[in-house]
């Protein structure tokens, strides 16, 4: 007895959100690949304190050298430790990726939010920016905004935020718009309950779910995507390292210097995975109509 | 969400190619001596052909094969190359495909032998007239185009024209500034009629020249002075040479395909007649980025890497792996090159102005480390413009002006107002990104500057093409910028810091451009050589440039390949814009 209303209790208490994070917390690849990002996010951070040289530190007695005690990830072509800089460039992509997520939420949740619930001219005029923006193939426009703006790391932080507004801008309007003809938007709206209370109290925590998801997918797209710019060499300026850099600096010496593309691109496919697995779980937890696992 | 999993499983099946692709060892460190024993094994494994012994088979051009050759049909050379926009080398020479047959294609007044030395080639001879300022070039009547008809005087004076005329958009066109009125035209000053080039006759062509210029046959023997079929180009416009119909040639090859992007190939042209006959038949171009050829040359999709100006397909990195194994070092074919790579720095503009700046700068680089760590070993420090071996130079004169001294270094930076480093403002380092060792340079140099001098300095990496637009609009101010010589003849290398006569507008120095410009018409060799020697030391004492190094070329044939010519000091290897793949064919595989 005791038991049973304990849990009745519990599932009393148990809201949305309670559920989704019990949902998460019973998802292994989810937690797992939340742990590897956290850990992940903490080394990089902490990647001036924990690297064991500087990144551009160069030493003309190491060149290309494979992994030892000293170098656990070998040094680069000039004499650079790979782990220091592989850290580092964590660093660069990590938060590249987290930095372009937030601005994308920044600008896309307000406009789609104004667009979706006011409608009219001002959502046309939202819509047809969006439409411009997403008429390019993503990685095109970014190359094409660095390209006039040269590189560097705020440049590929302002080319890729431009590029990653407009999906979220487009899932939040169609949120707003479908929520706004729900009864109970209506039933608000009929007791006289202001425009500010009815967007921020009844339709966008109702909205928010999806929009977590999109958010949180985009991060390893976005990492994925910084990768690429720098792999072509026009992402950040070096001796700055990033991941995609690293790569595409290296991969053409594979043959005389495995350690150099290897540990790069590895390091850029388990954080890629392990952000993914976080996305996942969360679209997961949050989806209604989601697998129950 | 099932579009992102497809982007996972391509990552991981990336990831697992890059493991299983891994070979077992990386090299060691490689120091300067052992780099120059493995040249001249190689040197000692490379079986040199200098004079092949004539077999009875003819081909097509009626030149007798060498005894081991495979047959005439059977003569094909597949290369690897980098492609441009066109094929007129004579218009705008940095936009052509120059290793895609470009510089095959046509044969100048004069050609280069394999010792860089003038040798005729649609002219059968030269001479200056009594004042010093005319040069009478007598055409061989029997030249002809591929379809026939004959080249003309005015072929040549039609081309030369037409590629300084502001119209074409030559890229090329300040290498002919000593041509009489060469300059006004390309300002659009005066008429390209004004020009000092003239056919008197269809096979006499004189050249004027703005005052007594000795290398004129040089400057000729050049690619970019190419002939071009008037009639032809008059009829076509400017996109000629972008059809096999209308590319019409008078080298030994014409151009039987152009496909951009896919192939471009070159075969024989049956209207040549003249002594530079080649034994190669045809030649398949294949367009890559110039970046990855080694793994094609492995695979034996291309016979060999032969080496483009700008990029050499036998990388640093290739360098290093090949030269380590036994076996392909064998096909390797590793040569000094003349050519300087320096920081170019506006003296105008501060802090460049105050010359103990730049005396500062200069003193603070390493160059044993930056040619040992970026080229293993392959080239020379520099301390000046010219390089090891050109006429003019003279060994070790220079280093006192440049070279590596941290504590002078330190000092004439607070001389000059910024004691370790203080208040030094911010710079840019501009830097081309076609090229590994360009960027590598930079690096290196940014990490001396800061470790010697205390001077954070930034990079800004370019476009190749876009850094070219720049330096031609005078916006780079400081720069990793190179030279590779054209012909062997000081002038070549010293004109362009005479703002009069080359390319880099900032650096006016007037007794460097007094020098440079009387030294062009000096009779008296040894004077001559003295003068150009004295513009040498002034460029590098005053700090016109930062001189980095002068790195060496690899390139690498099949051993199939034979007939690779040897120069005055040894090295077998195919001259790139002048003679010697005429004397290049194929063994039966």
């Amino acid at each position: 007895m005791l038991t049973q209303k304990k849990f009745r209790a519990a599932l009393k208490k148990r809201g949305f959100w309670q559920d989704a994070i019990y949902r998460f917390s019973k998802n292994k690849m989810a937690v797992f690949g939340l742990i590897s990002s956290i850990i992940l996010i903490f080394v990089t951070i902490l990647s001036p304190v924990i690297a064991p040289y500087p990144f551009e530190k160069q030493d003309y007695t190491a060149i290309g050298e494979g992994p030892s005690f000293k170098h656990p990830m070998g040094t680069d072509l000039l004499g650079r430790d790979m782990l220091s800089r592989i850290l580092y460039g964590g660093l660069v992509s990590i938060s590249i990726g987290l930095l372009v997520q937030a601005s994308a939420l920044v600008i896309g949740l307000p406009l789609g939010a104004v667009a979706g619930y006011y409608g009219g001219y001002v959502d046309l005029a939202v819509t047809r920016l969006v439409d411009f923006f997403m008429a390019f193939p993503s990685l095109m426009l970014a190359i094409l905004i660095m390209v006039a703006l040269g590189p560097g790391y705020s440049n590929v932080f302002i080319a890729m935020a431009i590029v990653a507004w407009p999906p979220i801008c487009r899932l939040v309007r169609g949120q707003f718009l479908t929520l706004r003809q729900r009864d109970y938007v209506l039933a608000s709206r009929s007791i006289g309950v202001s425009n500010r209370r009815e967007i921020f109290n009844h339709i966008l925590p109702n909205s928010i779910a999806p929009v977590i998801v999109a958010v949180t997918v985009g991060i390893p797209a976005a990492i994925f995507r910084e990768a690429g710019l720098s792999f072509l060499g026009i992402g950040v300026v070096p001796p700055t390292p990033s991941w995609g850099q690293m790569v595409g600096e290296y991969y053409l010496a594979i043959q005389a210097y495995w350690h150099l593309p290897v540990f790069p691109a590895l390091t850029l496919g388990f954080a890629i995975l392990a952000f993914t697995f976080v996305g996942d779980g969360i679209q997961d937890a949050l989806s209604p109509r989601g697998v129950d696992r | 969400m099932k579009t992102k999993w497809y982007q996972l499983f391509g990552l991981l099946i990336v990831t697992v190619l890059l493991l299983t692709s891994c070979a077992p060892a990386a090299p060691q460190v490689v120091t300067v001596q052992e780099t120059v024993e493995v040249i001249k094994e190689v040197e000692v494994e490379v079986e040199k052909v200098v004079e092949v012994e004539k077999g009875p088979v003819t081909n097509i051009w009626g030149k007798a094969m060498p005894v081991d050759a495979a047959p005439p049909e059977e003569q094909v050379l597949t290369l690897p190359c980098v492609e441009g926009k066109h094929m007129d080398i004579a218009a705008s020479f940095y936009e052509t495909s120059k290793s895609c047959g470009a510089v095959f294609l046509w044969e100048r007044l004069v050609m280069m032998d394999v010792n860089n030395k003038p040798v005729p080639g649609v002219a059968t001879d030269w001479s200056l007239s009594e004042d010093g300022l005319t040069w009478t070039f007598n055409l061989r009547k029997d030249a002809k185009w591929s379809d026939g008809s004959p080249v003309t005087a005015g072929d040549f004076e039609y081309s030369l024209k037409r590629q300084l005329t502001p119209a074409t958009g030559g890229s090329f066109t300040w290498f002919y500034s000593d041509i009489k009125n060469a300059n006004k035209v390309v300002n659009g000053e005066v008429d390209p009629e004004e020009l000092g080039v003239k056919a008197v006759d269809d096979y006499t062509l004189e050249i004027t020249t703005e005052a007594k210029t000795l290398y004129l046959p040089e400057i000729m023997a050049f690619p970019t002075s190419a002939p071009v079929p008037k009639k032809v180009v008059e009829e076509v416009g400017a996109n000629w040479s972008m059809d096999p119909a209308t590319a019409l040639s008078n080298g030994p090859w014409k151009m039987t395909k152009y496909e951009p992007g896919r192939e471009i190939v070159l075969e024989p042209n049956e209207f040549y007649v003249g002594e530079h006959a080649p034994y190669i038949q045809k030649f398949i171009f294949k367009p890559s980025d110039g970046k990855n050829d080694f793994p094609a040359y492995q695979a034996g999709e291309v016979d060999g890497l032969f080496a483009d100006q700008d990029i050499t397909p036998v990388t640093p990195v290739t360098y290093r792996y090949v030269k380590e194994d036994p076996n392909l070092r064998r096909e390797l074919y590793a040569f000094p090159y003349f050519a300087s790579r320096y920081i170019y720095v506006d003296p105008t503009v501060k802090p460049f102005d105050d010359i103990k700046v730049r005396q500062a700068l200069a003193h603070a680089i390493d160059r044993d480390a930056l040619i040992q760590v970026i080229y293993d070993g392959l080239g020379d420090p520099s301390y000046g413009l010219l390089p090891v071996g050109f006429p003019s130079y003279v060994p070790d004169a220079l280093n006192q002006y440049q070279e590596l001294d941290v504590e002078l270094a330190k000092s004439l930076l607070a001389e000059a107002g910024y004691p370790g480093g203080a208040g030094f403002p911010e710079i840019e380092l501009a830097v081309k990104t076609d090229d590994e060792t360009k960027v590598r340079t930079a690096e290196m140099v940014q990490a001396m500057f800061k470790e010697n001098l205390g001077i954070d300095i930034k990079l800004r990496p370019l476009d190749a093409d876009i850094y070219n637009v720049e330096r031609g609009e005078g916006k780079i101010d400081f720069g990793i910028d190179n030279w590779e010589y054209d012909y062997v003849d000081p002038s070549n290398f010293l004109n362009i810091f005479n703002p009069n006569l080359g390319r880099h507008k900032d650096w006016n120095n007037a007794e460097y451009n007094e020098l440079t410009e009387k030294a062009a018409g000096w009779d008296n060799p040894e004077e001559r050589t003295k003068m150009y020697e004295d513009a040498n030391e002034l460029l590098s004492k005053e700090v016109g440039a930062l001189f980095l190094y002068h790195w060496g070329h690899a390139q690498m044939w099949k051993p199939w390949v034979k007939g690779l010519s040897v120069n005055d000091l040894g090295y077998s290897r195919v001259p790139y814009y002048h003679l010697g793949m005429h004397n290049v064919y194929v063994t039966p595989k």
